[in-house]
């Protein structure tokens, strides 16, 4: 028996117990038992949960759902405030009717939800109700109290019997003097407050109290506490959801931490236009939409329409400079007498003029903000349309349009319109026929709109969606096509919002979205998730755990071909070849269409495989010019590094930037860029790059080694010794060791001449390692670098062991192979040399190519060496920077030749 | 071969009766929406202080899909009923998973406040994450037990009395009390393992 059917044979046990009396129970599981001491143990749990009276079955469902918070605050405010009734719910607050005690009088009691209290935090909610507090006048409503209590942030406002404007506006049309008085009261509230250096943020008409004729003002800089509401009221008064948006300035939308008081102006004229005309301002560029509304009255005074206007204007410095000024004109305004004509002759070209200016500010920041990845927040999810045939499974495509937003909101990546403003805007759309993209646009505001339709073939039903950017109508995304059998059209809701989460989250994500074309055909959320991790554990270069990662996220998704590439990609970081061939046939094969970056940078992967290093860098080049700050680019200028093209490697890497998109995170841009610069004998600048990149990456020891060698180079012995002994402090078991420094400042010494300094640096390698050998004598790398070291000061017969024994241990790496038949061909022996050195992988052509050469080398035949060398170029050689010291050495003799010194020499 | 679509429920239900297995697929969605619809109502601000029975919700859609009227759910056999009640349920289980997450998200904001109330004994028992877990624990029942996942859907989520429940299951009443406690044991040891009631 196995510990699964555990719980399953104990209930078996408490079945049979329960037709005992109580009182025997217990006895008779021990009895009944026998000795299975963990099944006992179990049945006596589930005896003693079957007594417990307080659990989750004891509670209705919907009483867990709906009252406890209710109760809670109920509770928590018990002594001082009776609550009397919920009278308002939104998603900023919960409004109740309260009776204070110590006052007898009744309050309004406002209860900030949690999200909101999370979002401010109670210090500051304590400042800004502390602030609101201060304004006393005539057309605010005052603030009483505030408090915290047991977790619940509320304030108090005195009881008021009035109405919002809003439920006035919904019962009937004001007459012109009405509307008028309202717009002065807020006028004057706002300028007084604002001399207070008090901003409201959310003036609407849900936030304006009619009381006896008078209006007041209520929330003072409360709305700023948190985010805009998007308020569940909006389900029965469609008004109010979709209508917050209307009266908030452009900037509050993007910046909202920033605006100043014109965002109140702006507010104050967005209300105006509304009680001036009856109806909300239509959606689009407010100043255009109040002019076409206004347009078709004549009955308004010109100038407070001309105000209006003013106030609308989408640039904040357009619109007039402060409420006095607002309330200058709008009273002298008033006060004129109607004039006959057209207003619009000399206001209206002003006007003309600022829009011009609004609109080419908004053009320049959609300018600015295409070197970011470019997605629209927030996201709205439309009604799916039903084009089955069937009206009895429309309820399906408002079923998804609420699960898909309910997904986004749990993402959280993304702002999302809440699913009763899409929903209306949608049977809006439908209803009217308007164009949907462009409704959800004007009334949820929305940057990104998912729209699709489903329909039948047979026994199936099929689902296609897509990501619309609502400014330029473009495809953003399109989601692969869903099919479920028709008895369960759930699961493609299911797949549908696990698909559209996939692609947001994609497109939220720098270093996903960066790769290009990916967010065109996105993952499914789950094949995200692995396909993230994936590529955080590529770019700290666990290229086997990230490579488990990606055939994830491609089983997860066999549409995912960018996550079949990037395995690939990572398989051949590890010589896993077949893993690498077999990873970029399914990209190839499966999914969707590449793109043509995609097929290019799977070309490049392909020619590689083939070791075809002609058209693997032409494969290459080519996605490099189609995004050359992808990872293609990085890709390009390894490629052109490897042939020798130094100086084109060095300018593709500068002309990309490390902090953005893929080669944020990615520490070996900068080794690259550290020996473009050392290969072009710019070892300054290679010294300033080392250092940065042991700044940003501290963890990358190379960068170390990077420094020695740049400071070897320039001959500066007193900077390196003082660097290395500051080094000694480092853990030691790692590749780039204090050791591996040491050897390669040994190298460069000695390659620039610094004969002396590179012997010492060569004597100090040899006992740091000899020390570090004579603690753990199987440590691979340091049995390499004691290897080259010794190469390096030609005691070949001493640096054989090493070398020999790692080609033995290692058959696999070229290096330890060559090097073996290096030292061969040193003490002659050709025949061992060859032996070592055995037949090339694909992928090590031009490695193979090189050992070749210095074996040709050491054997005197300059010629043949030479002929090799440059065949190797032309396959790339990988890591080609690092052949320095010992392949140099055996190298040099081919420097006395012009085709040699132009091959090796420009370093 | 039919020519026409049954849409309206009644057609839909008689559909099913006479085996159409696409009859669901069809259900399923104007259920979900019925119940999606009263839930709404039932949780919005009209009436805080009312605490809620699910058979109110389960009856107010069966009322407003037609159900109760003649021909409706009344006339169909107890193990039809029983069919259309399991796919009312899958599609309760969807609002209240939806509702709960939706209120799991301002709680967490809320910064994991525990409010144990004494007029509400179980409260602390009974939050939307233990909901949550609970429907986890209630789909690993009925990997064994299916009928004990039947009877704690059809009183707990359905609101059921026991009597209904033994009519909808066609067993004796005496076998659904005794499925309840042992259901309530099960499940109770998965929800509060590390402290098991006293």
């Amino acid at each position: 028996m196995n510990d699964d059917s555990l719980p399953q044979r104990a209930l078996a046990v408490l079945d049979a117990a329960l037709d005992m009396p109580v009182t025997d129970r217990d006895r008779w599981i021990a009895e009944h038992c026998a000795g299975d001491i963990a099944l006992e143990d179990e049945a006596r749990l589930l005896l003693s949960a079957a007594g417990n009276t307080h659990g989750i079955l004891d509670v209705p469902p919907l009483a867990i759902l709906s009252s406890r918070e209710n109760l809670s605050i109920v509770a928590a405010l018990a002594g001082r405030y009776e609550i009397v009734r919920e009278i308002g719910r939104g998603g900023m607050a919960t409004v109740f009717l309260a009776h204070e005690v110590k006052h007898n009088r009744d309050v309004v009691l406002k209860v900030l939800s949690s999200q909101v209290a999370r979002l401010c935090g109670d210090e500051r909610f304590h400042r800004e109700v502390h602030i609101a507090a201060t304004l006393s006048h005539p057309h605010i409503v005052p603030l009483i109290d505030s408090g915290e209590a047991d977790g619940f942030l509320y304030y108090v406002m005195p009881w008021m019997d009035g109405r919002s404007l809003r439920e006035v506006l919904k019962a009937d049309r004001l007459p012109l003097s009405g509307a008028l008085q309202i717009l002065h009261d807020v006028a004057s509230a706002l300028q007084f407050a604002h001399s207070a250096r008090v901003i409201h943020r959310d003036v609407k008409p849900e936030n304006i109290l009619i009381a006896s004729g008078h209006a007041y003002l209520l929330d003072f800089g409360i709305a700023k506490l948190g985010v805009e509401p998007t308020d569940a009221a909006g389900i029965t008064a469609p008004g109010f959801a979709l209508g917050t948006r209307r009266y908030m300035a452009p900037e509050q939308v993007y910046a909202a931490d920033t605006v100043d008081a014109r965002a109140d102006i702006f507010a104050w004229g967005a209300l105006g236009a509304e009680l001036l005309t009856g109806a909300p301002l239509p959606g689009g560029e407010p100043q255009l939409a109040a002019r076409s509304v206004f347009d078709r009255r004549t009955d308004l005074p010109e100038h407070v329409v001309a105000l209006l206007l003013e106030c609308l204007a989408t640039a904040p410095s357009q619109r007039p400079d402060n409420m006095s000024s607002v309330i200058a004109q709008f009273t002298s305004a008033r006060a004129r007498p109607r004039r006959e004509g057209n207003w619009r002759s000399a206001s209206g070209i002003a006007a003309g003029v600022a829009v011009v200016v609004a609109v080419s500010i908004v053009s320049w920041a959609a300018a600015q903000a295409s070197t970011a990845p470019a997605f629209g927040d927030p996201v709205a999810v439309t009604v799916l349309r039903n084009e089955t045939g069937d009206p009895a499974l429309s309820v399906l495509g408002r079923f998804a349009g609420d699960w898909v937003t309910d997904g986004l909101q749990q993402l959280g990546v993304s702002k999302t319109v809440p699913w009763a403003g899409a929903l209306l805007a949608s049977e809006h759309a439908s209803s009217t026929g308007a164009p949907l993209v462009a409704t959800l646009r004007e009334e949820t505001l929305a940057g990104t709109v998912v729209t699709g339709s489903y329909y039948r073939v047979r026994d199936s039903l099929h689902l296609q969606a897509q990501l619309i950017d609502t400014r330029s109508g473009d495809l953003v995304s399109r989601l692969a096509p869903i099919v479920v059998p028709i008895s369960h059209p759930e699961a493609a809701v299911m797949q549908l919002r696990d698909r559209v989460m996939g692609a947001v989250a994609a497109a939220h994500n720098e270093h996903v979205a960066a790769i290009p074309g990916l967010t065109r055909n996105p993952p499914t959320f789950a094949a995200y998730e692995a396909f993230n991790r994936g590529m955080d554990l590529f770019l700290s270069q666990k290229y086997s755990v990230a490579l488990a990662e990606f055939r994830d996220a491609y089983a997860l998704d066999s549409t995912f071909s960018w996550a079949a590439t990037w395995g690939a990609r990572a398989a051949l970081n590890i010589d896993s070849l077949e893993a690498a061939g077999a990873l970029s046939r399914r990209a190839r094969d499966g999914g969707p269409e590449l793109g043509a970056y995609h097929d290019a940078s799977l070309r490049y992967i392909e020619a590689r495989l083939l070791g075809d290093g002609t058209s693997a860098r032409a494969a290459i080049q080519r996605a490099a010019t189609l995004a050359p700050n992808s990872r293609a680019g990085f890709d390009n200028a390894v490629a052109l590094l490897s042939a020798g093209s130094v100086r084109a490697a060095r300018e593709q890497l500068q002309r990309m930037n490390p902090n953005r998109g893929e080669m944020r995170g990615w520490s070996s841009y900068w080794t690259q860029r550290v020996h473009t610069s050392h290969l072009t004998g710019d070892h300054a600048m290679a010294l300033t790059d080392a250092r940065e990149m042991a700044r940003r990456y501290p963890e990358r020891r190379v960068a170390l080694v990077l420094q020695a060698r740049a400071l070897a180079a320039t001959g500066n012995t007193v900077a390196l010794d003082s660097a290395v002994t500051a080094w000694e402090v480092l853990p030691v078991n790692v590749y780039w060791s204090q050791g591996a420094a040491m050897v390669v400042a040994a190298e460069e010494l000695m390659r620039r001449g610094h004969n002396a300094a590179g012997r010492r640096y060569a004597a100090r390698a040899i006992t740091w390692l000899t020390a570090r050998l004579s603690e753990n004598p199987r440590d691979r790398s340091h049995r390499y670098w004691m290897g080259s070291v010794l190469y390096d000061v030609a005691r070949y017969e001493s640096a054989r062991p090493y070398f020999e024994s790692l080609a033995r241990e290692f058959p696999g790496e070229i290096d330890y192979r060559g090097l073996a038949a290096v030292v061969a061909a040193r003490r002659k022996d050709q025949r061992s040399a060859e032996r070592w050195l055995g037949p090339a992988a694909p992928t090590e052509i031009g490695k193979h190519l090189v050992f070749c050469a210095r074996i040709a080398a050491i054997n005197g035949r300059t010629e043949q060496s030479l002929t090799l060398l440059t065949s190797a170029m032309e396959h790339g050689i990988e890591n080609y920077p690092w052949l320095s010291g010992a392949a140099f050495r055996d190298l040099a003799v081919l420097e006395r030749q012009p085709r040699g010194l132009a091959l090796l020499g420009a370093h | 071969m039919s020519q026409t679509q049954p849409s309206d429920v009644t057609e839909l239900l008689a559909a099913l009766r006479s085996g159409d297995p696409r009859a669901e697929s069809r259900l399923f969605p104007l259920v979900y929406a019925e119940l999606r619809r009263a839930a709404a109502r039932m949780l919005s601000a009209e009436r805080p202080e009312h605490t809620f029975n699910p058979s109110d919700l389960v009856h107010e859609a069966w009322i407003r899909l037609g159900l109760h009227d003649e021909g409706g759910a009344a006339a169909l056999p107890a193990t039809d009923r029983a069919h259309f009640l399991g796919l009312t349920i899958r599609a309760m289980r969807f609002v209240l998973i939806d509702h709960a997450r939706r209120r799991l998200t301002e709680k967490r904001g809320g910064g994991a406040r525990r409010v144990t109330l004494d007029n509400a004994g179980a409260a602390h028992a009974a939050s939307p994450d233990v909901l949550l877990e609970l429907f986890d624990a209630l789909e690993k029942l009925g990997t064994f037990e299916p009928r004990l996942r039947q009877v704690v859907e059809y009183r707990y989520l359905a609101g059921f009395t026991e009597e209904e429940t033994a009519e909808l299951l066609d067993v004796t009443t005496r076998t659904v009390q005794r499925d309840w406690v042992k259901a309530r044991a099960w499940l109770y040891r998965q929800l509060y393992a590390e402290a098991p009631a006293a």
